[in-house]
This record gives C-alpha cells, sequence and structure tokens, in this order.
C-alpha cells in the first residue's frame, strides 16, 4: 500500500547529522501502526515524507506502485492521505460541519454524529470545542477525504486518558473494520502498545 | 467547501480583521476616485478658463521700422528744416536737430486693423489710444502736493478705446466701473473718470468736462466730454512717465475718438494699440497663422502673443493636473503599501489555516485565490462605498486644489499689480469660483481599476510569503 525505498533525509545545512538512513518499510492497509521514538529521532520527519510534506533527499515514497513525486504531493495528499494533528489544526472561523466539509465530499453531519458530536455542537464555533471534541472533529475531517491512510501525529498528546482511549478505539477501528492503513507517531509506549505493529525509529533506522 | 464559500465566512465571522482592512481600501478607494475626478475636473476647468480668459494678439508700432523711417524723412529733406510723411526737422540755433512726429506717423493704421479683425477666427477686437496729455479747463486735477510741478505736462491723461470694457486695465481689474457704465463704440464725447476726480471736483454723471491743447492752454479750442461713468481704482496703475498728469487718478477714458481733439489733431488719431481675440483658444496657433497671411504693411507693426494670464492660467492648472496625478501615485503607492502590510499582518495570523490547507491538498494556488477573493470582496465593498461618498469629497479635493492655485494666482496678481498700464502687456481677469467634479462611468471604471489593480499588487505581494514558504515549514511553525 505505502511504501518507503531506500529513504534518507538530512538537512542540507548538516549534512553531517543523518536523520533518516536508508530506510525500507511497507505499511499495509487494514493494520494500525505506532511508530516510536525518542525526540528528535525524525518521527515528525518520517510522517512529512509519508504526508507528502517534504521529499527524501534519497530513495523514493510510492503508493500502490508509483512514486508520489509523479502523482504529484497535492494530488498526494489530497486523494491518498488524512492528517491528524496534536493540536487538531482545525480552521477557526468555521463550524465543525464546515472544517469536517474541507475534507471531502462526504456526509459531514453522519461523520460527526459517528465521532459523538451531537447536533448543537455541530453548529457551534469549533474554538468552542472540548480539546477531545475537536480531535474528534479533525478525525471526522480526515475520514472525510475517504483517503485509505491516516497519520496521525500525537493524536493523543492534549487529551486526557479516556478520551484518548476514545480515540485510539476510533483508529482500531477504522484499521479493522474501515480497512484504512492508520499509521500513528508517538512517544507513548501505552498508545504504541494497542497498535497491531510498534515500529521504532532509532538514530535513522526504522525497526519493527 | 468552495473559495468564494470561505472567503466569505473568513470576512463575515473575522469582523475585527475585515473591518480594519476594509476602512483601509475605502479610505484608499475615496483617494483615488477624487484624484481621478480632480484630474478630469481640471482638463475641463483648464480648458474652460482659456476659452474664459481668451487668447489674444496685439498689435503695436515697430521701432525700428520707426527709426527707419524717421532717417529716411531726413534723407528726403537733404539736410533742410522741413516736415515730409508726418515727420517735421528744424535745425535749433545751438545746431542741434529736433525731431518731431504726427500722429499720423505713429499711429496704427486703421485700415490694417480692420483688414486683420475680418480674419476668420478673431472673434472681436480692441483700439486703444496713447495716453494724451490734455488740459483740463473746468475741473482740477489731483496733484501731490509735496511734488514739485514745473517739470510736468501739468494736464490730464486720455485714453481712448473702441470698446471700454476691453481696456487693458479695465481686464486686468486694475480699474472697476460700478457708477455709470462703460464707453462704448457707439459713443462720442464722453469719457469716464476716477472716483478720487470726481470726488475732488463734485462732478456727478451727466457733467460735462472741458479739455483743450495743453501747449496752447489760453488760445486753442475747448471740447467737451460727457461724464457717462465713474471707476474705482482697486489697483493703482503705475505711471507710464513721471509726473502727476500720468498719476492714476489723472487717467481719463474716452471714447476713441476723442483725445486727438483737444490735442489739437482733430482727424489725426493716435492709435497705439489693436488687440484681436480669437474665437477658440484652441486653434490660436492656426489663427495666428492665418492672420499672419493678411495684406498689411507688416513690417510697420509688431504682432505680440497676448496669451500671458492665459498662458499662467494654463500653467497653474497644469500644476493642478500635476497635482492631482501626484495625489493619484501618492494613494495608489501608499494604498498598496499599506494594504500589503494590513495582508501581510493577516495571513501571519493565518498561517496555521494556510498549514491545514495545505496538508489536507489544497494548492497553493487555491489559497492564494482565496486570498485574492477576499481583498476582491473587500475591495467591492469598499468601492460601492467610495462611489457614495465619491461626488462630495471629490468636490472637497477638487475645491481645496482648484482654491489653492487661485490663491497663488491672487499672491502673484498683488505682487503685479499696477503693472500693466500704459504700455504694459495687456492681461485678463480671471475668476474661478469652484471646480465642477463629477463622477462619470468613465471615473468609476477608472477608479475600480486603479482600485482592482492596488488591491492585486497588494495581496500577490504578500502572499509571497505563501508561495516561497514549504508546507513542512509552515506545519513546524504551528505545533
Amino acid at each position: 500500500m505505502l511504501e518507503l525505498k531506500n529513504i534518507s533525509y538530512y538537512y542540507k545545512s548538516q549534512k553531517d547529522k543523518t536523520i533518516l538512513n536508508h530506510v525500507s518499510y511497507e505499511f499495509k492497509k487494514g493494520v494500525m501502526y505506532a511508530i516510536l521514538g525518542s525526540s528528535g529521532s525524525g518521527k515528525t520527519t518520517l510522517l512529512s515524507l509519508l504526508a507528502g510534506l517534504d521529499v527524501p533527499v534519497d530513495g523514493t515514497v510510492c503508493v500502490g506502485g508509483e512514486d508520489i513525486l509523479q502523482r504529484g504531493l497535492n494530488a498526494h495528499r489530497k486523494d491518498n492521505m488524512s492528517l491528524v494533528f496534536q493540536n487538531y489544526n482545525l480552521i477557526d472561523y468555521l463550524t465543525p460541519v464546515e472544517n469536517v466539509r474541507l475534507g471531502g465530499k462526504a456526509d459531514a453531519e453522519k461523520l460527526l454524529e459517528q465521532m459523538g458530536i451531537d447536533q448543537l455542537q455541530r453548529k457551534r464555533n469549533v474554538m468552542q470545542l472540548s480539546g477531545g471534541q475537536q480531535q474528534r472533529v479533525a478525525i471526522a475531517r480526515a475520514l472525510a477525504s475517504k483517503a485509505p491512510i491516516l497519520l496521525a501525529d500525537e493524536p493523543t498528546g492534549n487529551l486526557d486518558e479516556d478520551t484518548a482511549n476514545e480515540i485510539i478505539a476510533i483508529f482500531q477501528n477504522l484499521a479493522h473494520e474501515q480497512e484504512k492503513c492508520v499509521i500513528v507517531v508517538t512517544h507513548s509506549r501505552e498508545l504504541a502498545e494497542q497498535a497491531d505493529y510498534i515500529l521504532t525509529l532509532k538514530k535513522g533506522k526504522l525497526e519493527e | 467547501m468552495n473559495i468564494l464559500e470561505l472567503s466569505i465566512h473568513c470576512l463575515v465571522r473575522k469582523r475585527t480583521k475585515s473591518i480594519l482592512l476594509l476602512s483601509v481600501v475605502f479610505v484608499t478607494s475615496c483617494f483615488i476616485y477624487a484624484g481621478w475626478a480632480c484630474k478630469s475636473a481640471n482638463v475641463q476647468t483648464q480648458t474652460e478658463g482659456k476659452q474664459a480668459l481668451g487668447a489674444s494678439f496685439r498689435m503695436e508700432e515697430n521701432e525700428a521700422d520707426r527709426h527707419d523711417r524717421t532717417a529716411e524723412a531726413i534723407k528726403k529733406l537733404g539736410g533742410q528744416n522741413g516736415s515730409v510723411d508726418g515727420s517735421h526737422i528744424e535745425q535749433l540755433e545751438s545746431g542741434d536737430w529736433m525731431i518731431s512726429h504726427d500722429n499720423s506717423f505713429e499711429t496704427l493704421q486703421m485700415e490694417d486693423i480692420e483688414t486683420l479683425a475680418g480674419q476668420e477666427g478673431i472673434a472681436e477686437y480692441n483700439v486703444t489710444t496713447a495716453n494724451i496729455v490734455v488740459n483740463p479747463v473746468n475741473f482740477v486735477r489731483i496733484e501731490d502736493p509735496d511734488v514739485d510741478q514745473h517739470s510736468d505736462l501739468l494736464g490730464v491723461s486720455l485714453r481712448g478705446n473702441m470698446e471700454m470694457r476691453l481696456d487693458f486695465d479695465v481686464q486686468n481689474g486694475n480699474i472697476e466701473v460700478n457708477e455709470g457704465r462703460m464707453i462704448t463704440s457707439e459713443d462720442k464725447d464722453v469719457c469716464v473718470i476716477s472716483r478720487e476726480l470726481a470726488e475732488l471736483n463734485g462732478l456727478m454723471i451727466g457733467d460735462k468736462l472741458e479739455f483743450n491743447d495743453r501747449k496752447k492752454r489760453e488760445t486753442s479750442k475747448v471740447y467737451s466730454a460727457e461724464i457717462v461713468g465713474v471707476y474705482d481704482t482697486i489697483h493703482k496703475i503705475t505711471p507710464i512717465m513721471y509726473g502727476d498728469s500720468y498719476r492714476s487718478e489723472n487717467i481719463i477714458m474716452t471714447d476713441l475718438r476723442f483725445p486727438e481733439k483737444p490735442q489739437g489733431c482733430e482727424g489725426d488719431p493716435l492709435y497705439q494699440y489693436a488687440t484681436f481675440w480669437v474665437e477658440n483658444v484652441d486653434e490660436y496657433d492656426t489663427v495666428k497663422e492665418q492672420i499672419k497671411k493678411a495684406d498689411i504693411n507688416w513690417k510697420r507693426y509688431d504682432f505680440l502673443d497676448n496669451t500671458g494670464m492665459s498662458d499662467t492660467m494654463a500653467e497653474n492648472f497644469g500644476d493642478l493636473d500635476e497635482m492631482s496625478s501626484m495625489i493619484l501615485i501618492l494613494v495608489s503607492v501608499s494604498g498598496a503599501v499599506i494594504i500589503s502590510l494590513v495582508f501581510l499582518f493577516w495571513l501571519k495570523s493565518r498561517i496555521h489555516e494556510i498549514g491545514v490547507f495545505l496538508a489536507i491538498g489544497k494548492s497553493k494556488v487555491a489559497i492564494i485565490a482565496q486570498m485574492m477573493l477576499e481583498g476582491i470582496l473587500i475591495g467591492c465593498i469598499s468601492f460601492t462605498l467610495a462611489t457614495v461618498c465619491a461626488p462630495v469629497l471629490s468636490k472637497g479635493v477638487a475645491d481645496y486644489l482648484v482654491g489653492y492655485q487661485v490663491k497663488q494666482q491672487e499672491e502673484q496678481r498683488e505682487a503685479e499689480k499696477g503693472m500693466t498700464g500704459g504700455a504694459g502687456v495687456a492681461e485678463y481677469e480671471s475668476e474661478v469660483v469652484g471646480v465642477e467634479t463629477k463622477v462619470t462611468g468613465k471615473i468609476i471604471l477608472l477608479s475600480a481599476s486603479s482600485i482592482l489593480g492596488v488591491i492585486f499588487i497588494a495581496v500577490s505581494s504578500s502572499c509571497m510569503l505563501v508561495v516561497v514558504q514549504k508546507p513542512k515549514e509552515i506545519l513546524s511553525r504551528m505545533s
């Protein structure tokens, strides 16, 4: 489904400091992955490369066997990927429904209902919702695109334990019921243990 | 969700920033409107002003030709006393030669004046005599008691005009007839005197003034002219020669053929100036060329452009036009800079939003298009509001600018007051009460284009921020 082929990455200003060193891995659909790593290990860089927000210095990122650069990064982000962030990244002047509609043409009301956002909450300004509710809206937006891959960067970082568990359950459901490839980047071992596979990023290498 | 919906939501829900931007664009729009309206009004006023003031030509005696004719007369007489062609030559006891001339030698020829007046494109003309000093018989002149009058001619000056309203001191606003009337070409043996002279002698309209030859005060024939008007001196006319005979208050305006009579030269007038006004100032040069082809003795005359005030006005309104252009450029540039800065400030606070859009697969072009649309929507609202305010604002700005120019002209005129008396160059009174500014379809179109241009430049320059950054950099700034 999503494949990293011999990926290397370093900052041009710091060529001697390799962040990713010839990383290769294939992510499969219907599976939830957790990528673990300490701060500065390159987790967010890897996520950026997978999401098409940045390009590797060496190697290729492929979806369905096709290099994402050939298709175009915008198209890759639009059609293949949906992103969920730690700080939700919702548009502050829109309602939950409008935010979800940004993600795609799917039924926003239905998606928000599935995420447990009631009708009254759906019509309020998104910034008036709680952190957990905002993260649910962000997930609903990610699902609206109907993209086969969902990337999440520390999705439970700002949430309490109960809400975090609910969000993890949603991710598991997306992977197992909706056959999506869910990749969660985290430094929380507790969260990682609920994934099907745990990958660790260490010294520029991705280990299973 | 399309970009129009997003733009509208953004503008409506981020009210404070929208109102700030709206205010800036509104003010810019108003000034751009005013600039275009003033520019248009300037052109209109410039043309109307020129037309109102009139452009003219002035004909006077050619000094070199006069010298040549004198030399020729001396030659003809072969060193003997005598008279020829209006020149009188007499050897004095001292051995020096004295040369004097009749009016016929000095005067402009009426048939030549009429030939020029009959040319196509000439609207009207006036003939003015030289200031002729004569003896006042039944009244006293105004004298400065502190001045020794022995060297003076002890008379008053008579100046004849075909049409007094076209006299250069009347046209220039140096004198105003506020009692009675001016002299016309139909009048005969009439005069208009100064207020001071009337008061000194207790003269009233209908009274008759008597004059005779100053050289033969006791024996020459007395001629009378009826007072038909009294003029007030606005700016004293600078005397053409020293002495009270030529002082402003002692100048008496008469009909064209009167001064020659008490001078003792009846039938031999001395026309010093002829002025011709063109019908259409835009055809000034064409008419001038046409006139030069007229069959008259050109050697005898100087033919001068007499567009002093017209040119000054044109220059002043040219300055005004320049000022309007400056306003337009200044407002457009400063507007573009300010709007760019406001947009930049706005975009910086929307970096989060831009990052989200990029993350969900929106292209940079689509993001910039949304910003542009927001700018255009703000521009449309501001422009509509500005259109409502434009007529009043344009009028205000135009009046201010014209007022400024007129004030400058007034100051200039004040500085030059009285400098046109006698042999001075004729200038013409100008009065600009205000400027009519119309917000026409053309002005709306020009203003709309300018404002759209300013918004386009402002948004494009501020959006460079979006273009040059990588999505990852924006997203990393978000976290």
